[in-house]
C-alpha cells in the first residue's frame, strides 16, 4: 500500500500579496502562531481575509494550503482517502492532512459550509491537542509547531442553521474584518488595478452605496474583492457603467429590480 | 376552436365562483358582477377573469372587488389598462395591505386618468420600487416616498409628483424623478432642514422672504454636492436643466466645507437680493410641515430617552428618574493632551449611554 502526499514546497509564496492593515492584525496573527494558537477570521465576503492570510504564509514563510469549504465537504475530503490507483490501493492525504505534515498554514474559508462531521478533525486540531486523528489509516498525526489552522467565516449572512457552534469558535484567537475605510480602500483598488484616483474613489463611493442594501433587498454589499474587478475592467478601456454592471451589480443580485436600482447608482455615480 | 359568444350571467356567476370561492359569503356574492359583466364582449370578460383569478391567488377579498368593479372600469380603463390597475392594487396590497389595494380598486376613474398620459410620461408609481432602492442606498436607511402635486420633504417624507412628463421621453422623465428624489434627500441629509431653521425664520419679520432666499441659497449648495457626490446623475441632467451658479458673492456656496449656517447668514445679510425661481428638479419647500415632523420626532425620542433612562435606573434598583420633566443628564467635556473625553452624569451618578 502507497501513500501519496503532495510536496510543500509547492505551497510557498513567493511574492508578497498586497495588504494594507487595518489594525493590530499582523503582530495578533503572528503572535497566535508563536503560541500555537489557531485563528478564526471574522467578516463580510470580499473584504479581505484570504488576502490577509496569504500575506502572512509569505511573511512567516511557511507553505499554506487553502480550502474552499462547500456543503458536500466531509471530514474524510480533508484527511484523505483511500483509492485503487493501478490496481493498487493508495492513501492520498487531503489537504488538512498534507497541512498538518506540511506545518504549513491551513486555511479553511467559509467553513460553516462544510458538513458537521468536519468538526471531529478539527476540534483536536484547534486546542491543546493539535492532534489530526486518520480513523481509515489508524494514524493519529501530531501538528509540529510550524502548523497553524485557520478558520474563515461571514457571520453576516450565515443562516442559523450553519452558524459556528461556540464549542468550535471557543478554540479560536478571533480577528475581524471588515471593509476599508474609504481612503485605504481606495488606495488598495489604485495599487491592484492600476485605476486612476477619481475613478477608484468613485467605485469605492458606489460600494458604499450597495453595502447600505445589506438587509434592504441584498444580503451582502459589494465587497473590495468586486471593486477590483471593476477597477481592472475599467483599465481595460470599458465604461464604468458597464464595468460595473458585470462586475459588481450582476455579482450581488438577481432580482431585476434591484438591478435597475444599482445600475441607477452606478449612472449616477459614474 | 375557440368559443367567441359572450358569456351569461350565469356563466360568469359559475366560473366567478369558482375563482373567488374563499372570499364569498352571504354579503359578498358574485350576482352583481356577473350580471355587468355580462354586458360586455367576450374578450373582456375573458380578460376580467384572467386578472379576478390572478388577484385570487394573492387575495380573494381584492379579487372580488376587482370583479364588482371590473366592468365599469372596462370603458374608461381599457383592456389593458384594467391589467395594469389589477397589478397596481396587487402592488399596493403586497407593499401596504389591502386598504391600500381597496383604494386603488375604488379609484378607477382616477386610474384612467393616469393611464391616459403620453407615452413620455413617467408614473411615481411605475420607479417607486427603484426610488426606494437608490434612496436607501443614499442614505442607508428607508424613506418614505408619497405622491404630491409639489415635490418636497418633511425630513421624514420625500412627496414627489405622481406623473411627469415635462422631458422629451419617459426615460428623461424617470431621470428627473431620480433627480428630484435625490435633491430632497440632500436636503433632508445635508442639514437644509433642520430644528433650528424654523425658530431662525420665525424671528424675521418676513419669514417667507426669507425663505425664498435661504432655500435658493441652498439649492446652490446642494447642488454643487450632489456634482461631487453623483456626478453621472447630474451630467445627464444638464441638456434639460443647465446648472447655475450662485451669486459671485455666495461662491463659497460650492466649497465642499460649506454648509446651512453659511447659507442662513448670505440669506439674512442680503435683504435686497430677489433671488431667481428654481428649477424645477430641485423641488419646492413646506418648512413649517418640516418643523413640525422634527418636533413631532424630537418629542418622540425624547420620550424614548426617558423610558429607556428609567429602565436603566429601575435595573439598577433604584428609583426611576423623574417623569414629569427632562432627566438630570449632564455632559462635561474634559481636555487630556491626547484629545477629550465625555463624562455623561445621570442625577450626579457616571452613566454609560444607553445603545441605540
Amino acid at each position: 500500500m502507497k501513500a501519496l502526499t503532495s510536496k510543500p514546497e509547492e505551497h510557498f509564496i513567493l511574492t508578497e500579496p498586497f495588504f494594507q492593515p487595518l489594525g493590530a492584525e499582523i503582530p495578533l496573527f503572528e503572535a497566535a502562531c508563536a503560541n500555537r494558537l489557531p485563528v478564526l477570521l471574522k467578516g463580510p465576503t470580499g473584504c479581505g481575509k484570504t488576502r490577509f492570510v496569504e500575506h502572512m504564509a509569505w511573511r512567516l514563510r511557511r507553505p499554506l494550503i487553502t480550502v474552499s469549504c462547500h456543503d458536500d465537504m466531509t471530514a474524510a475530503d480533508l484527511v484523505g482517502r483511500f483509492l485503487i490507483i493501478g490496481g493498487e490501493t493508495v492513501w492520498v492525504d487531503g489537504p488538512l492532512a498534507r497541512a498538518v505534515r506540511a506545518g504549513a498554514l491551513c486555511y479553511l474559508d467559509e467553513v460553516v459550509e462544510a458538513r458537521k462531521d468536519t468538526t471531529v478533525v478539527i476540534h483536536p486540531l484547534a486546542d491543546n491537542r493539535r492532534e489530526l486523528p486518520m480513523e481509515k489509516r489508524g494514524e493519529l498525526l501530531t501538528a509540529p509547531p510550524e502548523f497553524v489552522l485557520i478558520l474563515s467565516y461571514n457571520p453576516g449572512y450565515q443562516s442559523i442553521l450553519k452558524d459556528l457552534k461556540p464549542s468550535t469558535r471557543q478554540r479560536f484567537v478571533a480577528l475581524e474584518f471588515d471593509y476599508p475605510p474609504p481612503e485605504l480602500e481606495q488606495r488598495i483598488l489604485e495599487h491592484e488595478t492600476g485605476v486612476e484616483a477619481e475613478l477608484a474613489r468613485r467605485l469605492v463611493r458606489f460600494a458604499g452605496m450597495t453595502r447600505n442594501l445589506k438587509g434592504s433587498g441584498l444580503d451582502e454589499g459589494a465587497g473590495t474583492r468586486l471593486l477590483v474587478h471593476a477597477g481592472k475592467l475599467m483599465v481595460a478601456g470599458l465604461e464604468p457603467v458597464i464595468a460595473c454592471r458585470s462586475a459588481v451589480t450582476l455579482a450581488l443580485t438577481d432580482d431585476p429590480e434591484m438591478i435597475a436600482a444599482i445600475e441607477e447608482l452606478a449612472g449616477s455615480v459614474f | 376552436m375557440r368559443a367567441t359568444a359572450a358569456l351569461t350571467a350565469d356563466q360568469l356567476e359559475e366560473h366567478l365562483e369558482h375563482l373567488l370561492d374563499a372570499a364569498l359569503n352571504p354579503r359578498m356574492t358574485v350576482t352583481a358582477a356577473a350580471a355587468a359583466l355580462a354586458g360586455c364582449c367576450r374578450s373582456d370578460q375573458d380578460q376580467v377573469l384572467h386578472w379576478v383569478g390572478i388577484m385570487a391567488r394573492t387575495n380573494p377579498q381584492s379579487a372580488w372587488h376587482f370583479a364588482r368593479q371590473a366592468a365599469g372600469a372596462l370603458p374608461l380603463l381599457g383592456r389593458d389598462g384594467l391589467g395594469r390597475w389589477a397589478l397596481k392594487a396587487l402592488d399596493h396590497f403586497d407593499r401596504q395591505g389591502l386598504r391600500a389595494a381597496l383604494a386603488v380598486l375604488e379609484n378607477a376613474p382616477g386610474e384612467a386618468l393616469l393611464l391616459a398620459d403620453d407615452p413620455r410620461a413617467a408614473r411615481l408609481e411605475d420607479v417607486r420600487g427603484i426610488l426606494d432602492t437608490f434612496l436607501c442606498a443614499l442614505s442607508g436607511r428607508r424613506l418614505e416616498l408619497a405622491s404630491a402635486s409639489r415635490p418636497c420633504s418633511d425630513t421624514r417624507t420625500l412627496y414627489l409628483p405622481p406623473r411627469l412628463d415635462l422631458l422629451p421621453t419617459r426615460a428623461d422623465n424617470e431621470l428627473l424623478y431620480r433627480a428630484l428624489a435625490a435633491f430632497l434627500w440632500a436636503q433632508t441629509r445635508c442639514g437644509t432642514l433642520s430644528p433650528e431653521l424654523a425658530p431662525w425664520l420665525e424671528s424675521h419679520p418676513e419669514p417667507d422672504v426669507l425663505a425664498r432666499r435661504y432655500f435658493t441659497l441652498e439649492a446652490q449648495r446642494l447642488q454643487a454636492l450632489l456634482q461631487r457626490l453623483l456626478p453621472g446623475l447630474l451630467r445627464r441632467l444638464t441638456p434639460f436643466f443647465p446648472m447655475s451658479s450662485p451669486p459671485h458673492w455666495a461662491m463659497e456656496l460650492t466649497r465642499p466645507d460649506a454648509d446651512a449656517r453659511l447659507s442662513r447668514t448670505l440669506a439674512w445679510g442680503r435683504s435686497h437680493w430677489e433671488p431667481p425661481p428654481l428649477p424645477f428638479w430641485q423641488g419646492d419647500w413646506d418648512w413649517r410641515a418640516a418643523a413640525t415632523v422634527m418636533q413631532r420626532e424630537l418629542a418622540r425620542e425624547q420620550r424614548l430617552l426617558r423610558q429607556i433612562v428609567a429602565e436603566l435606573f429601575t435595573a439598577r434598583g433604584e428609583t426611576p428618574v423623574r417623569l414629569d420633566g427632562a432627566p438630570r443628564l449632564t455632559a462635561q467635556r474634559t481636555e487630556h493632551p491626547e484629545g477629550w473625553s465625555v463624562t455623561l452624569t445621570l442625577d450626579g451618578r457616571p452613566m454609560i449611554p444607553p445603545e441605540g
